[in-house]
């Protein structure tokens, strides 16, 4: 990572993750990410219990239409600023699941998504990569709002 | 343990009339010790059903290995359950039989067999779900798997499939 | 207690997996439960749906992605099934390759299910531990397929990938590193007195109900009864070991009670009966083709001519995998039904929460591993729903018996 990257490290970061109709390949991808091997805890990045400690909400899957409404009511609880990170190509898309009757439609059709971590599923790496993007704008619209 | 064929002719007698098909199909797996596998596929009438499923539950417990497949046609339904018999013996010996039955369109009825096999609820709940066969005396009637905004009326399983409502 | 009113507690509903998300609602009476009732699909993807509308060789990328962690079992049921309505004879190595890989899947999913277990009674150590010590296995996956989730090693009559030269050399370095691992694991889990007694006589599922309800895989094993495709049906090369049976609590002279720690005995054995098998695998592969067809609009073809039923089942990690397929003159089966394990288990999570305490909830659980992290996000309403508590809180409640019983000892 670059020298100056760690500029953004000014705290810790929490997010709360939500699966939404995902195979499961993309959660154990997200755990593995928190253990040892590539250890997430080291930079800070933190998996929480609840939304309404959490700064990014960490989503898998392609949102059925049965679990819509609770992810909505998961998104409305973060606090703010908050940011929706989508993890795995199916919830981009709908990926491989596309002509299902049961889908309500790719994540970012029902709540804003900023950053978006392709793969099916991807390494833990990208999405430690994806966390720290996400971190850097958040930092970015706080001191937004700090200066406004 | 029985041969498939002995299973039969026990069945045939109790039930009679109400046996209407059967066959044996056999298949190997295996490289340097092959082992040979016989598969039984009963066709019965659908009054004998119950009946049937308990009888040969009596002669080893039946387990249901996967959730009743489905072929429709213009005037009928074939309901199949895939049951297992003679599961847990160890060395190969486990033989599928695979039991089905017409149901009518215009009498899309069933019976539940969840007296004698309680585990296959699940199942039979996705099958009143999925293919709208209402099945009689099922303990729990709710729906499993499809989103509760689905229209009335909404079976994902059948052939002709119509979508979800939009709000 | 003169106040005998009882409360619903409601857990859920987020939780991964094909048919497996699920709500529990329970009625408690004080700190124990003494009804449970699920509800399920809020990740039914309509799969069995969707699978009309594809053919025969696009299925099986489609089915994999019912469960990412079983993301071999899946497509293996549904080859087999469909080898077996078509009568497509599989080469020698292949069956091999298949079994291998089966097999490493079960290995890392065994040890992903440790690490939950112990993360849901609180014991944060084991779950690092063994998460890190199932990177290894993920390693090699990913040498032999290239992806470390999803590995898409099946077709239909054989596999994708050999297994040659440097692959196999991964493949018994990893099978060297946890045989050399295996007795220090068997040493934690099994005889770690804490989680004994967190584990021991909790979640009892009889011999009975485990026969009565159908369960399969390690939930029906840990009840002493002795169901396993591996042995009961003949798939790949399970046929040609000579030793191999269902591992039952009597292996390690223990009386099978059906309880928690029951199903970690067997799962621990498992390990090692997998890389026994690797092993074997390994030694005693044959050489020869490892695709009946290697092309796929053959293989189409090839199926467009059959009408026929065809049965597909395996040994997935969690327990039985079982596939019926329809064949009918098609460019894709006209029926494909799915049976995954935690769909015949979940019924048996009823009498496993009769009379358990809710500290003792997640680990009951995830006792049939129902598939990972269902400790998304779980609440109780009491009452008319005015009183919440989050998850966390469970997982403390979880905690602090687990620092009770510790501090006991
Ligand atoms: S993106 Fe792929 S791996 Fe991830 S949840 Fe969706 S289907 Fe599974």
């Amino acid at each position: 990572m670059k020298k100056d990257s760690f500029k953004y490290f000014k705290r810790s970061l929490w997010a709360f993750h939500i699966n939404s109709g995902s195979c499961n390949a993309c959660d154990i991808e997200i755990l593995a990410a928190l253990t040892p091997r590539y250890d997430a805890e080291r930079f800070g990045i933190k998996l929480v219990g609840t939304p309404r400690h959490a700064d990014v909400l960490v989503i898998t899957g392609t949102m059925t239409e049965k679990i819509k409404d609770k992810v909505i009511r998961v998104f409305n609880q973060v606090p703010d600023p908050k940011l929706v990170m989508v993890v795995g190509s199916c919830g981009i898309s709908k990926g491989v699941f596309q002509e299902s009757y049961a889908m309500a439609g790719p994540v970012d059709a029902h709540i804003p998504v900023d950053v978006y971590v392709p793969g099916c599923p991807p390494r833990p790496e990208a999405i430690i990569y994806g966390v720290a993007r996400a971190w850097e704008k958040l930092e970015m619209l706080e001191k937004g709002n700090a200066a406004s | 343990m029985l041969h498939p064929e002995e299973i039969v002719n026990k069945l045939k007698e109790y039930i009679g009339d109400g046996l209407l098909e059967w066959e044996v199909r056999t298949r190997f797996d295996g490289v340097t010790n092959i082992r040979e596998q016989k598969h039984l596929y009963i066709k019965l009438n659908r009054g004998a059903f119950h009946r049937s499923v308990a009888f040969l539950y009596k002669i080893s417990p039946l387990h249901i290995s996967c959730p009743m497949a489905s072929i429709e046609s213009e005037e009928a339904i074939e309901l199949i359950y895939p049951f297992m018999i003679y599961s847990g013996h160890g060395d190969q010996t486990e033989q599928p039989l695979i039991v089905s039955y017409d149901i009518p369109k215009s009498d899309l009825r069933t019976v539940s067999v969840t007296d004698i096999i309680p585990g296959i609820i699940i199942m039979e709940r996705e099958t009143q779900e999925m293919l709208g066969i209402e099945v009689e005396n099922l303990p729990d009637e709710r729906r499993i798997f499809t989103p509760d905004n689905m229209e009335e009326g909404f079976l994902p399983l059948r052939d002709k499939v119509s979508g979800i409502s939009e709000e | 207690m003169s106040n005998k009113e009882t409360y619903k507690l409601q857990i859920g509903p987020t939780h991964p997996a094909f048919k497996e998300p699920v709500r529990f609602e329970f009625e408690v009476d004080g700190e124990h439960v003494l009804h449970a009732d699920i509800d399920m699909g809020y990740t039914h993807r309509g799969i069995e749906h969707v699978s009309k509308e594809r053919n025969f060789i696009q299925i099986i990328y489609l089915l994999e992605r019912i469960c990412g962690i079983c993301s071999t079992s899946h497509p293996m049921a549904y080859c087999l099934a469909v080898e077996n309505a078509a009568e497509i004879e599989v080469p020698a190595r292949a069956k091999y390759i298949r079994t291998i890989v089966g097999e490493l899947e079960r290995l890392h999913s065994h040890l992903l299910w440790a690490g939950v277990a112990a993360h849901e009674v609180g014991f944060d150590t084991l779950f690092y531990t063994t998460w890190d010590i199932r990177e290894k296995v993920m390693d090699c996956l990913e040498v032999i397929s290239g992806n470390r989730v999803n590995y898409a090693m099946l077709t239909i009559g054989g596999v994708r990938r050999d297994i040659i030269g440097e692959v196999a050399e991964a493949v018994n370095k990893t099978v060297e590193y946890y045989s050399d691992l295996y007795s220090q694991l068997e040493d934690i889990m099994l005889n770690d007195m804490s989680l004994r007694l967190r584990t021991e006589n909790v979640g009892i599922l009889t011999y009975d109900e485990a026969l009565k309800l159908c369960a399969v895989g390690p939930t029906a094993r840990a009840s002493g009864l002795a169901k396993d495709v591996r042995a009961d049906y003949a798939v790949n090369a399970y046929p040609d070991i000579p030793w191999l049976k269902a591992i039952t609590p009597n292996d390690v002279g223990k009386k099978p009670v059906g309880d928690i720690y029951d199903r970690i005995v067997v799962r621990v054995l498992e390990i090692k009966q997998s890389v026994d098998i690797i092993r074997f695998c390994m030694e005693n592969m044959p050489g020869g083709e490892i695709v009946a067809e290697p092309k796929a609009v053959k293989v189409i073809n090839q199926l467009k001519k059959v009408k026929a039923h065809g049965i597909g089942r395996y040994e997935g990690p969690r327990g039985e995998v079982s596939h019926y397929d329809i064949l009918d003159n098609n460019e894709c089966p006209v029926g494909v039904k799915v049976k995954a394990p935690t769909y015949s288990n979940i019924i048996s999570w009823v009498p496993m929460f009769r009379g358990a305490e809710i500290a003792d909830i997640p680990i009951i659980m995830s006792s049939i591993d129902p598939c990972i992290a269902c400790s998304d996000r779980a609440s109780f309403v009491e009452g008319e729903g005015k009183k919440t508590v989050s998850f966390g809180e469970l997982r403390k409640l979880s905690m602090e018996k687990m620092n009770k019983i510790r501090r006991g000892l």
